[in-house]
């Protein structure tokens, strides 16, 4: 089949948001298989794509065809998975097409290794409310928690191990003794909760301090590790995602790439699963199109008019659509967005792939070539620094000189 | 120390640097110059300069080319007896590739991208020909072999090109683009195996101290 040459007005190299979208419609129209062989260039300012489909090719496959990357960060509260319903996950978790399906086992991942650390955090809370003296008590079912919980039966097998010693002092093993009582004593049923006087003596207890540190100590670890956790396990689109919004160097430390940063309080990926909420009918069998989605696609790729736009969050890389003092008629006007937009955007963000080189030494952090931190900035850095001061640049010893002669 | 220098980097002390190392005639220095690098362009050379309609340089690009504005041009007669070039031009686009691949990669420093690594970030362009990669530079000219046995090889101009991004209107497709195909077509493990392969025929051949036959009589030799 002949290739065409399409000229896609809505991709302009700026504002950084339609960049990313021609990134993001190239990307997918190859990794997808609609064209592997499509070839995708700028020219006076337009994004050229060069492919063998035709334009009602490219919109059929966005609107019938495409599947969304899982672009998911559990780390964030504003992810969704902390609410129940959340507007995010919730309608892609329950839906049924074939396209939605990396995404629904991308939530499911995610629940899988969220799950354990709420775990963690339950356990801890069900410690702490033994001590409550009002209505925030133990209930049974944080009592059968802890009974249950992998720390609670370590921390009281440890104590009764080291109590089973012959050779203890008869102070330590009075002390051991009292802790495997405290620790035992947190799970026994209560009546009441404890006076004040009585959850002090508690709290003060070498037991409950013991098995609490442990416990603490299990959720720390739960969630200093989630990032490699997800690394880890993470394959597919999740993986490719991760990669483009967090790096982590030689110590397993996050660093976060300029162009996703940390999420901030409008967490894009929560922000990407609404749109595409309101893109497609995520209870219909084939996920199919929304009304308004042709339409909005054309304005998306061909910049043709449209009056469905959204009002919503649009983020930092399509300033001019965020709204405000004189963007409309009258004094103020809403964000005016496309949800086409976000989704396009956010699908060619994962394009960029700020990983650490396996064989850079982590004290030296990798950044973006011309960021600062980057190699060249700290090299025209020294050489700025060494004019002003007027000192002479670092000269071979006499004895490595000698060495370079012979 | 493994985690800090990479699996690849030998101690500074593994190895003796005699006076001359990475010097080049000119008398400018290239550290971490890897040489594996300018064969793998030598080969993007011949094609270029014989055959740049041949379907692993722009043959295969034809159309796409002609979209963007350029023409494939005609390539020069090969010399007789220039039998490495004449190798070269009767692979197949999938074969060249492939070869180009594990010549690249007998080291284990140039394999999946042509980028630049940190010494050659410290080099500093004087003649505006633009920074190394891995000791390379655009233009940069590998010398002629003299005849020996009847074959003989005539030295070419080294083309940073396939190191870009997209399709250049020299070499065809991108190095990672042909990374990214044999990686589709036999996988990372069997690419492992294959570049496994000729690491170690490299390393047998290198314990041999008969000279290369194919050099016999060249100077040096």
């Amino acid at each position: 089949m002949s290739l065409q040459l399409h000229e896609l007005k809505g991709c302009a190299p700026v504002p950084l948001a339609n960049y990313l979208k021609a990134l993001g419609v190239l990307r997918l129209i190859v990794e997808q298989r609609a064209d592997p062989e499509a070839r995708g260039w700028w020219q006076y300012e337009r994004f050229r794509l060069l492919t063998k489909l035709t334009r009602g090719e490219i919109e059929e496959f966005f609107l019938r065809r495409y599947a969304p990357t899982p672009l998911l960060s559990p780390r964030n509260k504003g992810c969704g998975f902390f609410k129940v319903g959340d507007p995010g996950p919730a309608p892609l978790e329950n839906s049924t097409a074939e396209r939605f399906a990396p995404f629904r086992s991308g939530i499911l991942a995610s629940r899988r290794l969220l799950d354990e650390q709420s775990d963690a955090d339950a356990v801890i809370r069900a410690i702490k409310a033994r001590t409550e003296t009002n209505k925030a008590f133990q209930t049974p079912e944080q009592r059968e928690r802890l009974r249950a919980s992998d720390v609670f039966r370590a921390c009281l097998s440890e104590l009764r191990a080291q109590s089973a010693h012959d050779d203890l002092p008869p102070s330590r093993r009075d002390e051991l003794t009292a802790s495997i009582a405290d620790v035992e004593g947190l799970i026994a049923p209560a009546l009441r909760p404890p006076t004040p006087a009585e959850a002090k003596q508690l709290k003060e207890s070498q037991g409950y301090k013991r098995l609490l540190a442990a416990a603490d100590r299990r959720y720390k670890g739960l969630k200093e590790t989630l990032i490699p956790a997800c690394r880890k396990n993470w394959r597919g689109g999740l993986a490719v995602w991760l990669a483009a919004a967090v790096a982590l160097d030689g110590d397993g430390t996050p660093i976060w790439p300029s162009l996703l940063g940390t999420g901030g309080n409008l967490d894009f990926t929560n922000n990407f699963m609404q749109r595409l909420g309101a893109l497609f009918e995520m209870t219909s069998e084939d996920g199919r199109p929304l009304a308004a989605a042709r339409e909005l696609l054309a304005n998306a790729l061909w910049a043709t008019s449209t009056n469905r736009l959204e009002s919503t969050a649009v983020g930092r890389f399509q300033p001019g659509a965020a709204g405000g003092a004189n963007s409309s008629t009258g004094t103020m006007g809403d964000s005016q967005v496309n949800p086409w937009d976000f989704v396009l955007m956010m699908e060619g963000a994962v394009n960029n792939l700020p990983g650490t080189p396996p064989n850079f030494p982590p004290s030296r952090s990798y950044t973006v070539p011309g960021e600062k931190n980057s190699h060249a900035f700290r090299k025209a850095n020294r050489r700025f620094t060494r004019q002003r001061r007027k000192i002479p640049r670092p000269r071979h010893s006499r004895r490595q000189t000698q060495s370079r002669e012979r | 120390m493994l985690a800090t220098r990479g699996l690849t980097n030998a101690p500074d002390e593994a190895w003796l640097r005699p006076p001359g190392t990475y010097r080049f005639p000119d008398g400018e220095s290239r550290p971490g110059l890897r040489h594996e690098l300018a064969s793998v362009l030598a080969l993007f050379a011949v094609l270029e300069e014989y055959a740049p309609g041949h379907p692993a340089l722009l043959g295969s690009w034809n159309e796409a080319l002609s979209h963007l504005g350029y023409k494939v041009p005609e390539g020069r007669e090969i010399p007789a007896g220039c039998a490495p070039a004449i190798e070269i031009l009767e692979c197949t686009a999938a074969r060249f590739d492939l070869i180009a691949y594990l010549v690249a990669s007998h080291h284990g420093k140039v394999r999946a991208a042509l980028h630049a690594a940190p010494k050659d970030q410290d080099y500093s362009d004087r003649d505006g020909r633009g920074m190394p990669i891995h000791g390379v530079r655009e233009g940069d000219h590998l010398p002629s072999i003299g005849e020996a046995n009847g074959l003989f090889w005539q030295g070419c101009d080294l083309t940073l090109e396939p190191a870009s991004m997209g399709l250049s209107s020299r070499t065809g497709a991108s190095w990672q683009d042909r990374v990214a195909g044999l990686l589709a077509k036999y996988g990372p493990s069997a690419l492992g195996y294959l570049e496994a392969v000729l690491r170690a025929a490299d390393v047998r051949a290198s314990r041999l101290e008969t000279s290369d036959p194919a050099l016999a009589g060249v100077d040096g030799a």
